[in-house]
């Protein structure tokens, strides 16, 4: 009897076609493994009795012959996502009870494409984090753990749930999004693969906005294909999303098998930070000498301005999100304190409705974007974000994709780093000029350090060109061979 | 005709500028799908994005935009090929985004000219400043319930023209004048239907007097809820002859917007300067900047009805900007590199903002100020903070660049920087006196 929550989706998306496993067997297996790890909180909602009801009629449609794209596999959603009848919390406790009358774009997708719902999974407040601590629906417990002392670890944020579910087997692949590395990084401290597309590949219809010309929806799984497999059936334009690209989808699971021979890896030096951790370092290192025994042409390279995006983007990520969070007033839907009047009332729902990164981030960002501070701060920025583009523009002339760390340490645990948001901050160093650049991304696991948690290696392609990021990243995942099942899972 | 209003002192001159909002007629709104039908029964007519639902995202809605450079078009304006969308931040009940999307630095329409008809059969010119296009907030109905207030979304996302005019009218009557020129021209290009008692056109009165020969502005007063064409004159000249007073028995006018209350016949003070909300406008990162093609604008520019004289328009041209995922910031730049070049006043974004610039001028108190030997004047400013701050000459305070420019005996003299749009300042002289409250 296999084991079938340990199947990637690609071979059970093959089994389920030629009808060795159901889809009501496959998504009860999850539903099983669920219910016997709540205690990782990866998930604010299940979803059990939709998660069967589709699963019935993807089986139906398999034995028609008629099978979808993503036909009976079941994924674990972002509770970013709006789900249309189905709670959308966005982690925190101003949404209380909030049931969208409609469903985002990319989740509506990916359930056209016959995906199993099987819940909503946890994330740092309104996206709004490194390590999963911030939710209202409390933290979220990363599979692994140091073997030394078995003590829980943070899966990363803010995509943490949805990490965590696809690295303890709780679902086959799930949906993340990215503002500064929310996908990137989880997948990172969870070891698993994620990936990032370029800015306006994904609809943000229907996504809780936290800062919107940063934010983009991608994919999560166990393997590159997977994340290929997943992000085929996400992408795509819509009409309802402005900043949404009219491109047509490549077909990038072919793209995940086509040799890196003659490729042009970029190394740059200003990732190589003062006081970096020397197994970030070496297993940077491996992944170059990785690529090159594959035949990729190895080249130095300079991104100069990378030192400014990280304050840059703590300006605009804020900024942005201290307007899009101004509908949270308590008027119309969600949690609402009743005060003596309007102003009394406003503060106090936003008040006890934000936990305190999310009234951090609106209190900077209405700074920044105050009169008299709106040029020195917001604009500077935005003059920052162009240049840190246009080193990558200038680069992406002379190579075809960049390897780079993923994060600068790995997984650690709550209270570690909680105390101080600045070094929260530190965790989105390698993944932030991507983001402000709009740039494609993903996350491989890399391998182990020598507490025998994963590290990921980050891979940065040109616009419009996950196809060579995912290729890329293949190539990393063959050589590294890493063995993704989190400690105590193997025999599950 | 010239008017004036004789006063104690002298001859008095009436400045005014006015600022309309006029409802489009269009089938759905702004950004949004829904009906704009008015009259329909209380948030029958809403989408998610107009409810301001999480996840919602706007579209423009290209009919709007149309109408609003047919509305350019007619009033011989420059109509701008690309403009960007701004988010206009303040938090209302009937405003359920917690930002109206408007137009602020590239507005769609640039300068135009609409000419007056005046009795004597000439005609006299009034500039307009700009045309831009925004969403209309919801209503609220405050007497409706015993204890709460309620809301109608109905009207919330439906597109507006603000139609601002450079402050060229002289005198009530021109201002009437102005209004039913505006209003026939729009009825006539089948943009706005002009109905003031339903709300599809509004009116806000810009004013300031001042003595007859003199060429410099005195501080105007922004009138709201001037909602008929009878009213429009009486709320300028009773605000003139309030300012004239003031000015007369030795006061001042202070920068405020003031409510016309039609009952009274009077205009009364709503909010100051210093109480005016800021804004905190920026670019929508939700919309790309709104492009217009020749091809399109010609089209609407033919299909227009023959209007009394041949238009013209003044176009700008902008190098047409590929769609990318860096769009929206070199489109923001280029627009403002591709026009004339503006030499004027304008803040310097290096410079590192002082620690008095957080605070409106309003709320800070001079507690005193010295001559002190060999260092010369200082002033000691209370903040809200409970901070004392030493200033001098050359530094900054308020939250519109006000560099000090002089220290004395009576206060502070400051040189402001006002925007004016588009990317211009005007300077603006502010004195700051000190102030024995007894406090």
């Amino acid at each position: 009897m296999v084991d079938l929550t340990a199947l990637t989706l690609a071979d059970a998306r093959t089994r389920l076609r030629a009808r060795d496993i159901r889809a009501v067997d496959l998504t009860q297996a999850y539903l099983d493994a669920m219910a016997r790890r709540r205690d990782w909180n990866a998930y604010v909602t299940e979803t059990p009795e939709k998660a069967l009801a589709m699963a019935q009629a993807a089986d139906e449609r398999l034995d028609a012959g008629e099978a979808r794209p993503l036909d009976g596999l079941p994924i674990g959603m972002k509770d970013l996502f709006c789900t249309e009848g189905t709670l959308t919390t966005a982690g925190s406790h101003i949404l209380d009870g909030f049931t969208p009358p409609y469903e985002s774009t990319v989740s509506g997708k990916l359930w056209d494409a016959g995906a199993v719902c099987l819940g909503k999974t946890n994330l740092d407040e309104f996206a709004m984090g490194s390590a999963n601590i911030t939710s209202y629906h409390g933290p979220v417990t990363n599979p692994w753990t140091r073997p030394a002392d078995n003590k829980p670890l943070v899966p990363g944020g803010s995509s943490g749930g949805s990490a965590a579910a696809v690295a303890g087997r709780l679902c086959i692949a799930a949906t993340g999004t990215d503002t500064g590395g929310s996908i990137r990084q989880p997948a990172s401290f969870t070891g698993i693969c994620g990936i990032k597309p370029t800015y306006g590949r994904c609809s943000r219809f229907g996504i809780v906005a936290f800062a919107s010309s940063l934010d983009q929806a991608g994919a999560m799984a166990r393997t590159v294909e997977d994340c290929a497999l997943m992000l085929e059936a996400m992408a795509g334009f819509d009409p309802n999303d402005s900043t949404s690209a009219e491109m047509a989808v490549p077909d990038w699971t072919a793209a995940c098998g086509e040799p890196v021979a003659g490729l042009k890896v970029g190394i740059p030096a200003e990732y190589r930070v003062d006081g970096m951790d020397p197994e970030i370092d070496a297993v940077w290192r491996q992944g170059i000498d990785w690529l090159k025994a594959q035949g990729a042409e190895i080249k130095d390279i300079s991104l100069p301005h990378t030192k400014y995006a990280l304050p840059a983007y703590y300006i605009i990520a804020p900024a942005e999100a201290s307007s899009n969070l101004a509908r949270y007033d308590g008027m119309r839907y969600g949690l609402r304190v009743k005060g003596k009047n309007l102003a009394e009332t406003y503060a106090k729902t936003r008040g006890e409705g934000f936990g305190d990164e999310v009234q951090r981030r609106v209190l900077i960002g209405t700074y920044a974007l105050s009169a008299g501070y709106y040029d020195a701060y917001y604009l500077k920025a935005q003059k920052v974000r162009r240049l840190i583009a246009d080193d990558f523009h200038k680069t992406f002339t002379g190579v075809d994709v960049i390897l780079t760390p993923t994060a600068p340490s790995a997984a650690f645990r709550e209270g570690e780093k909680a105390d101080d948001p600045v070094a929260m901050y530190l965790n989105d160093v390698f993944t932030v000029p991507t983001s402000l650049a709009g740039l494609p991304a993903m996350s491989v696991p890399g391998g182990l350090n020598g507490q025998g948690l994963p590290l990921g290696l980050q891979l940065i392609g040109r616009p419009w060109d996950e196809a060579t990021v995912l290729r890329a990243g293949a190539a990393v995942e063959r050589a590294a061979k890493f063995d993704v099942t989190p400690y105590g899972l193997e025999q599950a | 005709m010239t008017y004036t209003i004789e006063g104690a002192t002298g001859t008095w001159e009436i400045v005014c500028g006015l600022e309309v909002h006029a409802q489009v007629i269009s089938t759905a709104k702004l950004f949004s799908g829904a009906s704009t039908t008015y009259g329909g029964a209380p948030n029958s007519q809403v989408s998610p994005i107009d409810a301001g639902m999480p996840g919602m995202l706007p579209v423009v809605n290209r009919e709007c935009i149309a109408q609003a450079v047919r509305t350019g078009l007619g009033l011989r304006a420059r109509i701008n090929k690309v403009s960007v969308f701004e988010r206009k931040n303040y938090f209302y009940p009937d405003l359920p985004q917690g930002y109206q999307i408007s137009q602020y630095q590239h507005p769609l329409v640039g300068e135009g000219t609409l000419y007056l008809d005046l009795p004597d059969g000439d005609s006299k010119p009034i500039g307009i400043t700009r045309l831009h296009v925004e969403q209309d907030a919801g209503k609220s109905m405050h007497d409706a319930h015993d204890d709460a207030t309620l809301i109608d979304l109905n009207r919330s996302g439906v597109a507006l023209m603000e139609i601002v005019s450079e402050p060229d009218i002289r005198s009530p009557d021109e201002a009437v004048l102005y209004m039913r020129k505006l209003r026939t021209i729009l009825r006539y290009l089948g943009t706005c239907d002009g109905n003031m008692e339903e709300g599809s056109l509004r009116c806000d009165a810009n004013v300031s007097v001042r003595k007859a020969g003199e060429t410099d502005f005195r501080t105007r007063c922004e009138i709201k809820n001037v909602n008929s064409m009878r009213f429009v004159a009486r709320a300028i000249e009773y605000e003139a002859k309030r300012q004239i007073e003031l000015y007369e028995t030795g006061g001042t006018v202070e920068q405020e917007t003031r409510l016309f209350d039609s009952q009274k016949g009077e205009t009364r003070s709503m909010r100051s300067k210093e109480e005016a909300h800021d804004y905190r406008y920026f670019p929508d990162p939700d919309l790309l900047p709104l492009e217009l093609d020749d091809a399109e604008i010609e089209e609407w520019r033919s299909a227009l009805p023959e209007l009394p004289e041949p238009v013209e328009p003044m176009q700008v041209s902008f190098e047409a900007m590929q769609r990318s995922p860096f769009g929206a910031i070199p489109a923001l730049r280029e627009a403002q590199e591709s026009k004339p070049e503006y030499t004027g006043p304008k803040p310097d974004p290096d410079r590192e903002p002082g620690p008095l610039e957080q605070f409106a001028v309003g709320s800070l108190k001079i507690v005193g100020t010295m001559n002190l030997p060999g260092k010369g004047w200082r002033a000691y400013v209370s903040a809200p903070d409970g901070v004392v701050y030493t200033v001098a000459p050359g530094e900054y305070m308020g939250q519109q660049y006000g560099r000090i420019e002089e220290i004395g005996p009576n206060g502070i003299v400051l040189r402001e920087l006002v925007p004016r749009g588009e990317g211009r300042w005007e300077r603006r002289k502010r004195t700051v006196e000190i102030k024995s409250t007894g406090g």
